[in-house]
């Protein structure tokens, strides 16, 4: 039974400049009906979660009536969660909405602040300045939530090295936030700057952005618990370490992707289909040589690396023994380790996680 | 079909100035092909052909045509390639008739090619009609190009039809035109039998068809017959002609344009412009103009997998029974392993012919930057012929080095004589001569190493004339330069794949640009290499790849594994198509940077 469960709200108030995800711009009717349409979805499932996460597009550009039936519905599910996550933009988060959440056991949001750089902003079209960043901390706070995530781009077009390690500082010394996911700008084909022909920055500054954020945070006390993600006070993200671990999680709303049994499936994105009820997810059920490689894919991004031992239990085979070759070259690399226990990235394999990774590869 | 009722003609045009469109129009109009049947551009039948717009094999129709005298007239269109590179082929197919409609657009006028092809076909002393198409573009200016043919080619062209082969306009003007001014084929059917070989193909269950227009005696079922030139000797199972379907006939008599199938195994024996004759009783001496073909350019063809190489050669093969002048021989290179040196008439040729065995026979390959035929001198006072850089003997045993220079014609409009003679300056050519053709057309005549045609000549010239010159060249004989092999070095191995001939004075500067360009197309890997061009040994140019520092890490959502699993199996994708040299991962593209080389 699947201790986890992801959903998604495809609806956002504006597109960014650099988004692919299965997202549209809200639209009033198209939300009431979608409402309707996952509640009853959620109807279905009595499961009593550890962890659950509200994904997007941007679950906090529900209008406040909506939002709250939501979180309704899924309480029964939620009673007892650890870790309950809302994703939230600063331009559509109120303190009635945050009030809203807390009431529902929602305990942790991830907040999209991508730069605090106002020139750049504006270059990925994202609509609050630094002053509603901070408003928007204080007013989670407020309301009794006090496990806070924020989300930060490097590799942004004009973005300097500066610029980046500034962020970095605001974030890493900031009271309220207590956890940081990283991400380097790719250039979608079907984002507007895919469209516009963007080049994505060096790979020297992007290396560069990279390896100063790692030092700053740790110097802030951050622990570097997987490839992009920081955590201070051990406030590491439940959720998404079940991703990283490969274990099932239910999947909900089109848009979204869950695994259960042995099959991955994805809910496409066709609102309509969807709110009609005919909507059919797509399965692909996983032969275990892809479990294997894809519980190493995810596996190696946290710094613990995979526990040889789960690895056994469930698999039936040694991890060293199933990748004997590829695990070789990659430590005579120095892009991997492993002892008794666990096989994990060095600092220079995190780095170069493609090609530690495609020796794996059936 | 009595001789004086027939009409043999080609259509000679320049690229996109209607020739196919035209012979579209034509068989319509004659019944040839219903409406039905008719795809556009019934001719070309190759894919490849239809893509690019142009024509490589030839092809011979025969369609009846009931004329304004009250007569019918049986006329073969006999079809031309369009390129350079096969100017002899179309010598050969318009050697098969006695006229040739020419086909000139009302808005571009004469082109460097179809001026060629004039030539081509005033050398076989055709009747030639000048036809004005386009006229229905808001551009056109017939009066303007009537005036251009007159001028340039010394042509009649003021009862020159004006048509639209797109939409039909006039085209029954040209008909009649041929009817009236199209000499019919001479010959005698009593004489001994003639055919000149134009064409031939292969079919997998007759072998080579060869097609002929016989131009003496009359060829029958059941004759044994003679290749001149070849000696090869067969007995007759089939003629015919095409509609363009295939209608079997029991003979073709002189004046008659058809296929000849002998059960004839290899298409070596069929050469076009070689002399079919009885072989009791043979003709006293072949027909004129045959010619054996030598390639002009050559380059090594490699499987990206290695196992396929069995496959590469099949593909070669099979290609080769439909195309003479394709010539290969297994080679051996140390960074690209097994493969073959491919030898070509053209640029062109060459183009078509890996595209074919990529797309038709489903096998990737690796193509080296061509070159052309060296002639060695040796200090022992031998010669030998060099097509393949990295065979060039060591420096100490060379005495000199000649290389193929050609006639290159530039027709374009006058504003541009200047950036073109500076381009062709900076190819190392030689002026000859300039003409002009009108008040604002001249031609541009240059003595240009064949070397630096298969070079970039063409891009360029295209760009410094904003597209307006056209070009045509003819090989002119071999000159000495002073040439020398530079090699290029990856991670300290000479890669031999990567070895060119340059003129010295340009080595530095493409010794430079040819590390510079390798160091854009070859993927950072996990360590560094650095990039070296060397003359004769000595390091001339060097830069650096350096090594890959990180990978772009991803949002990884909402447990979405598919997107990042699908990224890596991209980059597995794009790693098969490498070749792996020594420790280094090499593009494809790589092999051909050296054309892309820019010598500023």
């Amino acid at each position: 039974m699947s201790q986890s469960l992801y959903l998604h709200v495809p609806f956002c108030d504006h597109i960014c400049a650099y988004c692919d995800f299965e997202r549209c711009r809200s639209h009033p009717l198209l939300m009431e009906k979608w409402c309707e349409r996952i509640i009853e979805e959620i109807a279905e499932h009595h499961e009593i979660l550890k962890t659950c996460y509200i994904g997007g597009g941007t679950p906090s550009a529900l209008p406040l009536d909506l939002l709250e039936k939501l979180l309704q519905a899924l309480s029964p599910l939620c009673q007892n969660a650890k870790e309950f996550t809302v994703e939230a933009n600063i331009e559509n988060l109120t303190p009635e909405k945050c009030r809203v959440l807390s009431s529902y056991h929602v305990n942790r949001i991830s907040l999209g602040i991508q730069t605090l750089q106002d020139e750049l902003l504006r270059i990925i079209e994202r609509h609050h300045r630094k002053e509603d960043v901070e408003k928007a901390l204080q007013m989670i706070h407020e309301a009794g939530i006090h496990n806070i995530s924020v989300d930060l781009i490097y590799g942004l077009p004009s973005q300097t090295l500066n610029m980046w390690q500034k962020d970095l500082e605001w974030a890493a010394s900031h009271p309220l936030i207590s956890h940081i996911s990283i991400y380097s700008l790719t250039i979608e084909e079907n984002s507007k700057f895919g469209r516009q022909g963007i080049e994505p920055c060096s790979e020297e500054l992007d290396a560069d952005m990279y390896e100063s954020a790692i030092q700053i945070l740790k110097s802030h006390g951050y622990e570097h618990y997987e490839i992009s993600n920081f955590a201070k006070n051990g406030r590491r993200s439940l959720h998404n370490i079940q991703y990283w671990k490969y274990h099932d999680f239910i999947g909900l709303g089109c848009g979204a992707y869950g695994l259960e049994n042995h099959v991955y499936y994805h809910i496409p994105f066709q609102l309509n289909d969807y709110i009609k009820g005919t909507l059919k997810r797509i399965e692909e059920i996983k032969s275990k040589e892809d479990e294997m490689f894809e519980c190493v894919m995810m596996g190696l991004r946290l710094r613990e690396g995979i526990n040889r031992h789960d690895f056994l239990m469930r698999f039936d085979i040694d991890l060293a023994d199933q990748y004997k070759k590829a695990i070789q070259e990659n430590i005579q690399k120095g892009y991997l380790e492993l002892t008794e226990d666990s096989l994990f990235c060095t600092p220079k394999g995190f780095e170069l996680l493609h090609e530690v990774l495609l020796v794996f590869m059936p | 079909m009595e001789q004086k009722y027939i009409r043999n003609f080609s259509i000679i045009a320049h690229i996109d100035h209607g020739k196919s469109t035209l012979a579209d129009r034509i068989l319509e109009l004659t019944d040839t092909v219903s409406n039905r049947e008719m795809k556009d551009q019934l001719l070309d039948t190759m894919d490849l052909e239809r893509e690019r717009g142009i024509t490589i094999k030839l092809n011979a129709v025969a369609l009846n045509y009931k004329a304004d005298d009250g007569n019918t007239y049986t006329f073969h269109l006999i079809d031309t390639p369009g390129h350079v590179d096969f100017t002899y082929e179309v010598s050969r197919s318009l050697a098969a008739c006695e006229g040739a409609v020419l086909v000139v657009d009302a808005a571009q006028g004469i082109e460097a090619q179809t001026l060629a092809n004039v030539y081509l076909a005033l050398d076989n002393d055709l009747e030639i009609l000048p036809v004005i198409n386009k006229i229905d573009l808001p551009s056109a200016q017939p009066e303007v190009v009537i005036e251009e043919i007159e001028n340039v080619i010394g042509l009649d062209a003021h009862d020159a039809p004006l048509i639209s082969a797109k939409s039909g306009l006039n085209v029954k003007e040209v008909l009649e035109q041929i009817v009236k001014k199209v000499p019919a084929p001479k010959g005698d059917v009593n004489h001994r039998l003639q055919a000149l070989v134009f064409d031939s193909m292969y079919d997998a269950y007759r072998g080579v068809i060869a097609f002929v227009c016989v131009k003496e005696g009359r060829i029958r079922v059941g004759d044994k017959i003679r290749f001149m030139a070849t000696g090869a000797e067969y007995e007759v199972l089939e003629v015919g002609i095409r509609t363009p379907k295939e209608v079997k006939k029991e003979e073709l008599v002189c004046g008659e344009v058809g296929w000849i199938s002998a059960s004839i195994k290899t298409v070596k024996d069929v050469r076009v412009g070689d002399t079919i004759t009885h072989a009791d009783m043979p003709a006293i001496e072949p027909l004129a103009g045959y010619r054996e073909l030598n390639s002009m350019v050559y380059c090594g063809l490699y499987p990206v997998e290695s196992n396929r190489y069995n496959d590469l050669r099949d593909a070669l093969e099979k290609l080769q029974l439909n195309d003479a002048s394709l010539q290969f021989e297994a080679e051996t290179s140390q960074a690209l392993g097994f493969g073959f040196r491919c030898g070509f008439l053209g640029l062109l040729h060459m183009d078509v012919i890996q595209e074919r065995i990529e797309r038709e026979f489903n096998i990737d390959i690796i193509a080296t930057a061509p070159s052309v035929v060296y002639h060695v001198n040796l200090t022992d006072k031998t010669q030998i012929k060099v097509d393949n850089p990295s065979m060039l003997p060591d420096p100490q045993v060379i005495e000199s080095i000649e290389e193929p220079f050609v006639k290159a014609s530039i027709m374009c409009p006058k504003e541009f004589i200047g950036p073109i003679m500076e381009l062709a300056q900076s190819k190392r050519g030689t002026y000859q001569d300039m003409q002009y053709i009108d008040d604002n057309r001249v031609t541009i005549i240059y003595q240009l190493p064949l070397a630096e045609i298969v070079y970039d000549f063409f891009d360029k010239l295209k760009s410094c004339s904003r597209g307006y010159a056209s070009f045509d060249y003819e090989l002119s004989g071999y000159q000495v330069s002073k040439l020398a092999k530079m090699d290029i070095l990856l991670n300290g191995e000479v890669i031999d794949a990567l070895s060119c001939i340059v003129h010295k004075d340009f080595a530095y500067n493409r010794g430079k640009n040819l590390c510079e360009k390798l160091r854009k197309l070859i993927p950072r890997q996990q360590f560094e290499i650095p990039i070296q061009a060397a003359l004769n040994s000595k390091i001339i140019a060097r830069t650096n790849i350096s090594a890959l520092r990180k990978n772009v890490l991803a949002k990884c959502y909402g447990g979405d594994i598919t997107r990042k699993k699908k990224l890596l199996e991209k980059q597995k994708e794009g790693k098969k198509r490498m070749k792996q040299v020594g420790s280094v991962e090499v593009p494809q593209e790589a092999f051909m940077a050296i054309l892309s080389v820019d010598d500023e």
